[in-house]
């Protein structure tokens, strides 16, 4: 009885040490690039040559040149459009596994860390085989005369890069979510419908909010990799289909590189890209509310 | 109506037929894996039977979902919503129901006061015990007020004290409700304590259906004598039947017994079931009184705190357990020779079951 607070104080002391290699690990792979790239955002550059120095010349910048405005606005458009796929896409998939497949759940399971493991860009040449002039999509839908002349959108458009983000993306958001799923035992949803709940209820008052910290990672996960890709773009996107990561990479190599100007644009894009997710939660806090 | 259910080529459930007067608390007992869970949530309607039909107040319901039934289930695990508070659980379905919001309130404070939680509404179900848990669970199918209540094995999950307490109040709660209550359990004392009828199942049937009273001293089978209670059990074959009186001749004797419902010819293999706490032991090998007797040996003394049982070798491969106070058997130790007693009606005599 006596020894307990300094049991609790010893306990409290055995966890801050086992924390120790963590915040090691994280202060010197996270904390210190980005407070390198937070500095360099504030410094100058003349002729190519950095300055060091306090300016917020980079920051006005970003927010005052019409080019930036539009990309972070396409930027969010095609990500959240992504999202808005993926999400309920792998809410879906995540369901029918845990409640249809059960057992067999575990086997979509190997097919979906199978298909993260086959490579970033073999999956988006993947893509571009199917959505291309002459790509399968194209061929078939001209084979069953459904149309005369190839669709055109398909490929080299924000449609293309939104459909690629979307199938790159989607086993990242399956993983989190069929996770929640698993902690949500099958006994809570029966008593909602034995209570009286209909379907679109429980999904609403119960099976969102149980899994509502999976439903944050596949968020955190589909929008903010999207937001910030630049090779999907590059690749099956059109000219009016870049995205701010673009730039943003553009100002960090070959001529007309301005690495000032970059690290303000990748702290804005962050804050930015923070802000939608923050708010979007919120969103589906509110709307699941009982 | 009989009911069967059969999942794939399993059958759960074999002709059930079994029906529940209004008011009254009704048990399913039997061992795990005996079908009382399927039959249960036949009745919630989350299963539908293979064969037969469902009624509840002469409507027939085999084809309504468990959200139109009014049927409410509490699970054994009492599956509170993590996310709600338990006021908010408690009220779930009567604002599913549309109730105005302050008789809603009304309902809740209702609720709480009547599972003795009062003032722990705005706790999340993280907070709560396992007992108050399920006295949420409870509240929570109670609220809008079902005209009958599944309750599947809900006190399981509790330690012995609070379950025996639990017991009680489950029970009166049903009382001062007079709601309908169907309860699952695989313990037999807990059905015996709780309920106006027990239906015993075995292997997806129904094997006796009848008052607690009426399971435990006429038992209809040697599986309903063995799975409720402890009994001694001696097999024979019977010798005559005379009126109301069955005499079945076994290795150590000749033994009467009332005739029970059971049909049972002469010359026909028969098993006789005896209670523990029927036999009353005589030291030395005299002859008593009672109506029945036999003389053995004292092989084992097993004190249990409120009782102490005694094994009585009267044959080589045949024991019969005596229930005495502490105090009777003092003085007694193994090896002792004893005579066992037991009044006529006291013993049951049943089919045997090829096991
Ligand atoms: N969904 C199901 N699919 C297949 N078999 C099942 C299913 N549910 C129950 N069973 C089988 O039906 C039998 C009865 O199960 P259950 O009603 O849960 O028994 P109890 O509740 O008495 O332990 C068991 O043999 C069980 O394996
Ligand atoms: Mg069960």
């Amino acid at each position: 009885m006596t020894n307990e607070p300094s049991t609790q104080s010893g306990q409290a002391r055995l966890t801050l040490a086992a924390m120790i290699p963590a915040s090691v690990f994280y202060a010197a792979f996270f904390a210190v690039p980005m407070v390198c790239l937070l500095v360099l955002s504030f410094w100058t550059t003349k002729s190519f040559v950095l300055i060091p120095g306090f300016s917020l010349a980079n920051y006005v910048k970003v927010f005052t040149s019409p080019l930036y405005q539009a990309l972070m606005l396409r930027t969010v458009g095609v990500a959240l459009a992504t999202t808005a796929i993926i999400v309920p896409t792998a809410f879906a998939l995540a369901y029918c596994m845990r409640f249809v497949f059960e057992r067999r759940g575990q086997l979509i399971l190997q097919v979906v860390l199978l298909s993260l493991f086959s490579g970033y860009l073999v999956r988006i040449y993947a893509w571009r085989t199917i959505l291309g002039k002459q790509g399968l999509l194209n061929s078939t839908l001209e084979w069953t005369g459904l149309i005369n002349e190839p669709l055109e959108f398909l490929i080299y458009s924000n449609f293309a890069v939104v459909v690629t983000l979307s199938g790159l993306l989607l086993p990242l958001a399956v993983l989190p979510l069929y996770s929640a799923m698993l902690n949500v035992p099958r006994d809570h949803l029966e008593a909602a419908r034995d209570l009286g709940a209909g379907r679109l209820h429980i999904l609403r008052t119960v099976l969102v909010p149980m899994t509502l910290p999976g439903l944050r990672t596949a968020f955190a996960f589909s929008f903010l990799l999207a937001a910030g890709d630049f090779v999907t773009p590059s690749l099956v996107g059109g000219t009016q289909s870049m995205l701010i990561g673009n730039i943003v990479a553009d100002q960090f190599r070959g001529i007309g590189s301005n690495w000032p100007l970059g690290a303000a644009m990748a702290f804005v894009v962050v804050a930015i890209m923070l802000a939608v997710y923050l708010s979007t939660t919120r969103l589906i806090r509110w709307v699941t509310r009982w | 109506m009989g009911v069967s259910k059969l999942f794939g080529d399993t059958r759960a459930l074999e002709h059930i037929d079994f029906r529940v007067e209004d008011g009254e608390f009704v048990s399913l007992l039997g061992a795990s894996g005996c079908g009382k869970s399927t039959l249960l949530r036949i009745l919630a309607g989350f299963e539908r039977p293979t064969t037969g039909t469902v009624q509840i107040y002469q409507q027939d319901v085999t084809q309504w979902p468990p959200e139109k039934r009014p049927t409410n289930l509490v699970f054994q695990r009492g599956a509170l919503f993590p996310h709600m508070t338990v006021r908010e659980n408690i009220g779930y379905s009567l604002k599913l129901r549309r109730w105005t919001p302050s008789r809603i309130d009304a309902r809740i404070e209702e609720m709480l006061a009547l599972v003795r939680l009062d003032g722990l509404g705005d706790r999340a179900p993280s907070q709560l015990s396992g007992g108050q848990a399920q006295r949420v669970a409870l509240a929570r199918a109670l609220a809008s007020e079902p005209r009958v209540l599944l309750l599947d094995e809900p006190l399981s999950a509790l330690d012995l004290k609070l379950r025996q307490q639990m017991q009680l109040e489950l029970r009166a709660i049903q009382k001062r409700l007079g709601a309908t209550f169907v309860f699952v359990t695989h313990d037999q004392t807990e059905a015996l304590v709780m309920s106006d009828r027990i239906a015993i199942m075995n292997n997806g049937r129904i094997v006796q259906y009848g008052t607690p009273r009426d399971i435990y001293r006429r038992p209809n089978s040697v599986f309903v004598s063995d799975f409720v209670g402890a009994t001694n059990l001696l097999s024979g074959v019977v010798g005559s039947i005379d009126g109301e009186r069955i005499v079945l001749q076994t290795a150590s004797g000749a033994f009467a017994a009332p005739k029970g419902t059971e049909q049972l010819r002469k010359g026909e293999r028969a098993v006789l079931s005896l209670r523990p706490e029927a036999v009353r032991l005589h030291p030395g090998t005299g002859r008593t009184a009672e109506g029945s007797s036999v003389s053995g040996n004292i092989a084992e003394i097993i004190f249990q705190g409120n009782c102490v049982r005694i094994g009585t070798q009267i044959l080589p491969d045949a024991t019969i357990w005596a229930e005495l106070r502490d105090d009777e058997a003092d003085g007694l130790t193994p090896g002792d020779p004893v005579t066992l007693s037991w009044a006529e009606s006291a013993a049951a005599v049943m089919k045997e079951e090829p096991q």
